[in-house]
């Protein structure tokens, strides 16, 4: 998995170059999308200040572990430390972290966003303050940021359906249920869904419900659907813990399980081996934290960088369970990564 | 006599208000979805309500003193994530892990009880900051990755039954009647009216107010602890996001039932009531398989409508006080119950 973050990298840079060499390269001699940093070199060791929404969730805390690998581990000798702070997704609270980060006189500063409007202040101030800032996952709504790092939300939502549509080519009465209700990433999601259902007009949704990542919610829903559906013919579900309940309301209603969209979530791998689930896994992404390390050391060494960094995303199936289950680490764990073994084991180990 | 007969029936409706709400969401339900009363249905919504009814129950004992409680769903996550932390999916450890959790409960509600009491801390920032502080240092202990699976035993708590009846919705039972006879049938539950109704008049009328608001808290740690057993195990799962919203939604739920924050009122009975409302509305929204936004209006239009009707009903209008009497130290007095209508043990 490690090499094929960094191949998937490597190829975007490709890409951008073969589009530099047949457009031309701009004015200032940088390819078409890459931001000049020479602004940004700095003598290291660097100071890093990462503002997060908080590491309290499975997959917020793999995304942490990421930034840290990455300034603690991969790239130690470039930084001499590295502050983190959690505005428990309160952007009022995440705009007095970043102001805090600055005045701290950090090298470089990393966003996870709280929100897309609220922080555009905050982070051009910053910027305006000579620090350079990376976006991690959630784009602001501003152009001033020197890249951002993101997976392609509505995609993910796309394939979610489109897999669906294809797992049930006569037809059927699906559950949907997604994030949190305004929440960008969902909204994103969520219209994917429909881009993708869109193809396939014999699949009903039968019922649809914003569960804010909670397998309690979820399974709440769930039980209410099945109740007003004598059968469901599948169910996507915005990750594993989401599915997870899905499958628990199945199970005590005493109903087949029928094909589920999750993601790499152990704790989901586990139950859909235990049950023999037909799922499709869509990854989540927390790797992309690495990425934003990445393109944080070339920015402090004035390297050009891309502006905008799309996360490859990456799918597997059922067939595939084995390779990335984990039965000797807790449900905690993502199995699409990019951290060592002894991290693994040191955070995950049952 | 008949105008007091009369009296007692216009207060017992004040204090029933809640229940005319949920039957009028019961008949609509009717109307509008007939898979509404399947019994499965029905149990699915006593089931889905177990978990939260027990954590309002205990914070209705707190209010109902007098206090707030918002470390309730700090101690409840911390009770499912130890329980599964314990057990590691092993029977053989549930005698262990439960005694545990429930002593962890007990020993957060000392906490905030000492922190109202001895240091007089408001209750509102003192419960606040002991959720913060338990949080944190589970997460600290965990580092955020618990281990999640349960063994049989706890999974029992939320899919087992009894004949038809789900474990969960047993001990909801169970849990509510106790507490109810406690407060309406107890000295310690008139004594808890008393303190939340006027602290200083209790005080004065013999009732060791510090003491009655500790066991307020020990009661409410002690709920939550047992709560977040039932919750996990209605999952079938330990996660450290169980139980996210539910400091608020357990007041919300003794509010809908009739609490007055202020204290000295409020009826267990009233707060089952407000949680299974709760709890059937957002069924119903979701078997008419309605918008989120649709589904959040009608959730949040019904509940408005039921506190306005207590409003508008006067049941939560200010006491009429008794007669002030002056007393040694020139505080005055109101008596024990400090209540000249409603909500009290005995109303």
């Amino acid at each position: 998995m490690k090499g094929k973050r960094s191949l998937v990298l490597v190829m975007g840079l490709v890409v951008l170059a073969l589009g530099g060499s047949v457009l031309g390269l701009a004015e200032d001699g940088l390819l078409p999308g890459m931001v000049d940093t020479t602004q940004y070199k700095a003598t290291g060791p660097w100071l890093a200040g990462r503002a997060g929404l908080g590491d309290t969730n499975a997959w917020m805390t793999m995304f942490g572990l990421h930034f840290r690998y990455g300034i603690e581990e991969k790239y130690k000798d470039f930084f001499k430390g590295f502050k983190v702070t959690s505005c428990f997704w309160n952007p009022v609270q995440q705009i007095a972290d970043i102001e805090s980060l600055v005045a701290q006189n950090v090298d470089i500063l990393f966003v996870d966003p709280a929100s897309e409007a609220a922080l555009v202040g905050a982070v051009e101030e910053a910027m305006d303050k000579g620090v350079p800032v990376v976006l991690a996952s959630t784009k602001v709504n501003t152009d001033e940021f020197v890249t951002w790092v993101s997976r392609d939300n509505i995609k993910t939502g796309y394939l979610y359906a489109d897999w669906m549509g294809k797992k049930l080519p006569d037809g059927g009465k699906i559950a949907v249920l997604m994030g949190m209700a305004g929440s960008s990433y969902a909204e994103d999601v969520y219209r994917g869904v429909k881009q993708g259902l869109a193809a396939y007009p014999k699949i009903e949704v039968v019922g649809m419900a914003y569960c804010d990542w909670s397998p309690v919610n979820a399974k709440k829903a769930m039980e209410a659907f099945i109740q007003s559906n004598p059968k469901i013919d599948g169910v996507i579900a915005d990750g594993g813990q989401m599915g997870l309940g899905a499958v628990e309301a199945l199970l005590d209603a005493g109903r087949a399980i029928p094909p589920i969209t999750a993601d790499d979530w152990n704790g989901w791998l586990r139950i859909a081996k235990e049950h023999s689930i037909d799922f499709l896994a869509v990854t989540g992404g927390c790797p992309l934290a690495l990425t934003c390390v990445d393109l944080a050391v070339q920015i402090l060494q004035g390297k050009p960088v891309p502006h905008i960094v799309e996360y490859p995303i990456i799918t597997f199936e059922k067939d595939e369970l084995d390779k990335y289950y984990r039965p000797d680490l807790n449900d905690q764990y993502f199995a699409v990564n990019e951290l060592p073994e002894a991290w693994i084991q040191q955070y995950y180990k049952k | 006599m008949s105008g007091g007969i009369a009296a007692r029936v216009r207060r017992g409706m004040k204090d029933q208000i809640v229940y005319l709400f949920l039957l009028l969401v019961l008949v609509v339900a009717a109307v509008v979805s007939p898979q509404f009363f399947q019994p499965a249905n029905l149990f699915n919504i006593l089931r889905q309500a177990a978990a939260i009814g027990i954590l309002a129950i205990g914070q209705t004992i707190v209010v109902v003193a007098g206090g707030i409680d918002l470390s309730v769903a700090a101690v409840m996550q911390l009770s499912g994530v130890t329980v599964a932390e314990i057990t590691g999916g092993q029977d053989a450890l549930v005698a262990l892990a439960i005694p545990l959790c429930l002593a962890m409960g007990l020993l957060i509600g000392l906490g905030n009880g000492l922190l109202v009491t001895k240091r007089r801390v408001q209750p509102f920032i003192a419960t606040l900051f002991v959720g913060l502080l338990v949080t944190g240092l589970r997460l600290l202990v965990t580092r955020a990755t618990p281990s999640g699976v349960l063994p049989p035993a706890i999974r029992a708590f939320g899919r087992g039954t009894v004949g038809p009846i789900p474990v969960a919705v047993l001990l909801f039972a169970l849990v509510a009647v106790l507490a109810s006879f406690v407060l309406r049938r107890t000295t310690l539950g008139r004594r808890i009216y008393a303190v939340g109704g006027n602290a200083a008049s209790a005080e004065l009328s013999g009732v060791r107010v510090d003491r009655i608001t500790v066991t307020s808290y020990l009661l409410s740690g002690l709920l939550a602890a047992v709560a977040g057993i039932v919750l996990v195990g209605y999952l079938g799962y330990a996660d450290q996001e169980i139980g996210v919203g539910y400091d608020l939604d357990s007041i919300a739920a003794v509010v809908v039932g009739g609490a007055v924050l202020g204290g000295g009122r409020g009826r267990v009975s009233g707060t089952v009531a407000g949680v299974l409302l709760m709890a059937t509305l957002l069924n119903i929204v979701l078997l008419l398989n309605l918008k989120v936004d649709y589904q959040l209006v009608v959730r949040g239009a019904v509940i408005l409508a039921a506190v306005a009707l207590y409003s508008l009903s006067g049941a939560w209008a200010p006491r009429r006080r008794a007669p002030r009497c002056p007393v040694p130290g020139g505080e005055a007095a109101a008596g024990p119950q400090g209540s000249a209508e409603g909500g009290g043990p005995d109303a």
